[in-house]
């Protein structure tokens, strides 16, 4: 295992023994700005997390990290209880222990967690992020809207992938900073996106958790490359998916996608005027839109129609 | 021997300038950050304009209601007294306006 020239080392770099064996005693991983370091102790999520993180550039132990999460096993009562798992972040726990199985999206929803709750410097929108030809689109929405499907169909057919579930965006600047995660997929959504691309790299189902039967798509290697360029915001769309209903844009106003905006952000209030400012400049800054779809391959047909009439 | 004291309108007036910032959209639709409780509000062209421009001295619901006229050039607005002493009791409420 050796550093490539210019390049950082990656986890597709390291062999199964070796990604299990940094899992294990401490993984640095770049997660857009986030320096990520993860001690996971599960034999079930080395072979996952290897996958869905291949393209993630690694970081040297000696990295200033944003944060250290673990995943321990819980040894309490083992014969008692059923395998728990505890999740923390820098040495504090901020949720009950879940179950074993399900390590990969307890995981995966204690480094969002992590995100949300730290991460102030920026206006962290409830949103997916993508972008064509260098026009960046947020995609806001509450969960069940469908926004993940979405993203993840449209990074399926070429947009690149900022982010699944942050719009990030530095204080009254309108671009959008890149964090691709794993994209969350929940119950239906699953064979949605396996029928919709066969090459999509799906980890495994999880069953039974708190959101339901749940997967995640590996983000494509070019979206994890470009992680350091940020996007400027041209498009502001509100999904909601709406069984049997056709895909349908239809713009609102500047006033109406502010409120809109502001109420999903993570931290708007937070930020007090910083916060108002940087909304008022992105929604001036984007066309906005409420976007109704059922259909995925319609849907990403539509709002890459909508770029392409921008940008051509 | 005092004089009797006549019934008082209540008056309002509208907060220092820079304790609101405003974003102005679509000419008829504004949103505006109160400082001081840091609240974010979503106001039509009416509120804007009473705020901004109507209760920069202190004034009752009649002299709003002869602003109005002034402001639109249609009479009338004085038969609407108790509409207008709602709205401003209701962004008084909100704390974009104060009573004087």
């Amino acid at each position: 295992m050796t550093e490539r020239q210019g390049n950082p080392e990656r986890a597709r770099d390291l062999t199964s023994a070796e990604f299990r064996q940094r899992l294990k005693s401490g993984l640095g991983i770049g997660i857009g700005p986030f320096a990520a370091h993860i001690r996971a102790e599960p034999e079930s999520l080395v072979h996952p997390l290897h996958g869905l993180y291949a393209n993630y550039p690694l970081l040297p132990d000696d990295s200033v990290f944003s944060f250290h999460a673990r995943l321990d096993l819980a040894r309490a009562f083992p014969r008692v209880h059923r395998r728990m798992l505890r999740f923390s972040v820098d040495g504090q726990e901020p949720h009950e222990p879940m179950p074993a199985e399900q390590a990969l999206p307890v995981l995966e929803w204690g480094i969002n967690l992590v995100i949300a709750m730290r991460s102030h410097a920026f206006l962290m929108l409830h949103a997916a992020v993508v972008e064509l030809d260098g026009g960046g689109m947020l995609l806001p929405a509450a969960p069940g809207y469908g926004k993940s499907t979405l993203c993840a169909g449209l990074s399926l057919r070429g947009w690149r992938l900022l982010s699944d579930e942050f719009g990030l965006l530095r204080p009254r600047t309108t671009d959008l900073i890149p964090v691709p995660r794993p994209v969350a997929l929940k119950d239906a959504s699953i064979d949605v996106i396996r029928d919709f691309d066969a090459d999509a790299v799906l980890g495994p189902s999880t069953p039974n958790t708190r959101k339901g039967t749940v997967a995640h798509l590996r983000p494509p290697g070019d979206s994890v490359a470009l992680a350091g360029e940020p996007a400027a915001a041209r498009w502001i769309v509100f999904p909601r998916w709406e069984p049997g209903e056709p895909s349908r844009l239809t713009p609102i106003s500047g006033a109406e996608a502010f409120m809109l905006l502001a109420t999903n952000a993570f931290n708007y209030e937070l930020l007090g005027e910083a916060g108002f400012d940087t909304v008022a400049d992105v929604v001036a800054a984007s066309r906005c839109f409420r976007f109704v779809y059922s259909d995925l391959e319609d849907a990403v047909e539509q709002l890459t129609a909508l770029a392409r009439e921008h940008n051509g | 021997m005092t004089e009797a004291n006549p019934r008082r309108e209540p008056k309002w007036q509208s907060p220092p300038p820079d304790s609101i910032v405003w974003t102005r959209w679509d000419d008829d639709q504004f949103i505006a950050y109160h400082r001081p409780s840091g609240i974010t509000h979503f106001l039509n062209a009416a509120s804007a304009a009473l705020i901004t421009e109507l209760l920069t001295e202190p004034s009752d619901a009649a002299a709003v209601a002869h602003a109005f006229e002034s402001a639109i050039g249609e009479s009338g607005w004085d038969e609407h007294l108790e509409e207008i002493v709602a709205m401003l009791m209701h962004l008084e409420h909100l704390g974009l306006i104060r009573r004087v």
